[in-house]
């Protein structure tokens, strides 16, 4: 009894001894108060009939929750005691919050959740690229749900050249993981493999999706060579397939948007690089006759010279081939291509603005095509569907060849 | 001049003939080839597009017992 304390050394102490005896618990309680901060953190309060405790949740942990937690709500969490020295408080961090009441299949899911994570398969490194323009996509799904016909439905619209192989599972209820497990060793011993595989139900409470949560299940889309996208239709909780497939998509219907995403861009693509490459034409004719012009004046003399002579052949010669090359090419497709073509000049320009690009000239209003007709301090105009913007240029910087090519 | 290898494989060597192009670097020479190439690739690719057959199977035997919500 002879020591005497300081404030800071009590406190200090007193900051072990709590911090070190609760480090990771789960609290049930009701929300007494609650204020999202500025910052993206929440200070909230955490209370029974007899105690309240304030509580804090940090803007990384507050940004992956999927509730929206409001005063009255009885709410699990899970978190750690932390003691602030210089207000002589101590608080409440929480890590993960959800409404209570789904204790024991919250813990089960936690559970296998933090098993497989130290496994290392949800390491992003372990995730396939989804390709841009997959041909063949295999779904599995209810055959009878309306999750399916939502798939189908964006496929048809929008990318119907898309091959679709369904391999009808049941997607809820004893006994569904396993039989989504066997249709994935199917499609993957499938002589035809798709590029693809879509694994989708909708939406839930967390017991009607939570075969999605089955570990065989995870292992099977963790080992699977065709790329995977858990599409489980879910407003409030992710399922352990999410994390471990290589993409995870809102919806059912989401996950098909994605797989037409690029399709769907590839005919503005066609005809912009069509028209693109019409200019770049037309520039290299204009700079071949340029290019002759001066040599005709420096041997205005010597017309007869052999090099002009091979010169003015050279520019028949390709000028012919290139009239025949495209005769035959667009003998058939005339009008077809004419009709591209005035679409392209009426059309390209404000179809490719509306699609995101932006229009940059220089200040005489010449068209920036490349990085390197720009320089450090130059003024800039971007054309927006809705008007222009001027801005003036920073820094510029090339692309390796490797990026370029 | 070799057929692409996949759609993207197309997508790719047209844009990489476009910027060919733009780069104002291609030898008259060159150029008759490299139009009749970015032709042909933008035939397969609208051709590709284009497919219409029948392109939904569902493998109903799979799984005789299948049914379930959603």
């Amino acid at each position: 009894m002879d020591h005497i304390y300081s404030v800071s050394e009590i406190t200090r102490n007193i900051k072990t001894i709590l911090e070190g005896r609760f480090p990771d618990f789960f609290l049930e309680a009701e929300i007494s108060e609650f204020r999202r901060h500025g910052s993206g953190h929440i200070y909230f309060t955490l209370k029974d009939s007899e105690a309240l405790i304030p509580s804090v949740m940090w803007r990384s942990a507050a940004q992956s929750l999927t509730v929206s937690p409001r005063v009255g709500d009885r709410v699990l969490c899970r978190g750690s005691i932390s003691v602030y020295p210089p207000q002589g408080k101590y608080q409440f961090i929480a890590k993960t919050l959800r409404p209570a009441g789904t204790g024991d299949l919250f813990l089960a899911f936690e559970a296998l959740k933090e098993k497989l994570r130290s496994e290392g398969l949800f390491d992003p490194a372990r995730r396939a690229a989804i390709p841009a323009y997959p041909l063949h996509t295999a779904i599995i799904s209810s055959p009878s749900g309306a999750a399916l016909q939502d798939m189908l439905r964006v496929f048809r619209q929008d990318a119907p050249h898309i091959r679709i192989s369904v391999y009808p599972a049941r997607v809820q209820g004893e006994g569904s993981a396993r039989q989504m497990i066997q249709q994935m060793q199917q499609i993957i011993a499938s002589a035809d493999p798709p590029d693809l595989l879509i694994l989708g139900r909708g939406g839930g409470s967390l017991e009607d999706l939570w075969e999605f949560n089955s570990e065989d299940l995870a292992r099977q889309i963790a080992a699977c060579p065709i790329p995977v996208i858990s599409a489980v239709g879910h407003e409030t909780d992710f399922s352990i397939s999410d994390f471990v497939a290589d993409h995870r998509a809102s919806t059912p219907t989401a996950a098909a948007e994605l797989c037409v995403r690029s399709w769907k861009e590839v005919p503005d693509i066609l005809n912009y690089s069509e028209s693109r490459f019409y200019d770049a034409l037309l520039r290299v004719m204009d700079r071949s006759r340029r290019d002759l012009d001066s040599l005709m004046q420096r041997h205005g003399f010597r017309k007869h010279s052999d090099l002009l002579k091979q010169q003015h052949l050279q520019i028949d010669t390709l000028k012919q081939r290139l009239k025949r090359a495209a005769d035959q090419q667009l003998h058939n497709t005339d009008r077809q291509l004419n009709a591209i073509l005035e679409n392209i000049r009426i059309l390209s320009p404000n179809r490719t603005l509306a699609r995101g690009f932006a229009i940059n000239r220089d200040s005489e209003g010449r068209i920036i095509r490349r990085a390197e007709q720009l320089a450090p301090g130059q003024n800039l105009v971007s054309e927006y569907p809705d008007g222009f913007v001027h801005s003036t240029v920073d820094r510029t910087e090339a692309k390796s060849d490797h990026e370029t090519a | 001049m070799k057929q692409p290898e996949n759609f993207q494989d197309a997508m790719n060597r047209l844009e990489h003939i476009v910027r060919r192009m733009e780069s104002g670097e291609v030898p008259l020479e060159e150029v008759v080839s490299l139009y009749e190439e970015s032709i042909q690739l933008q035939k397969y690719c609208r051709s590709v597009l284009d497919a219409t057959e029948e392109k939904v199977r569902i493998l109903q035997d799979a799984l005789p017992e299948s049914g379930g919500d959603q």
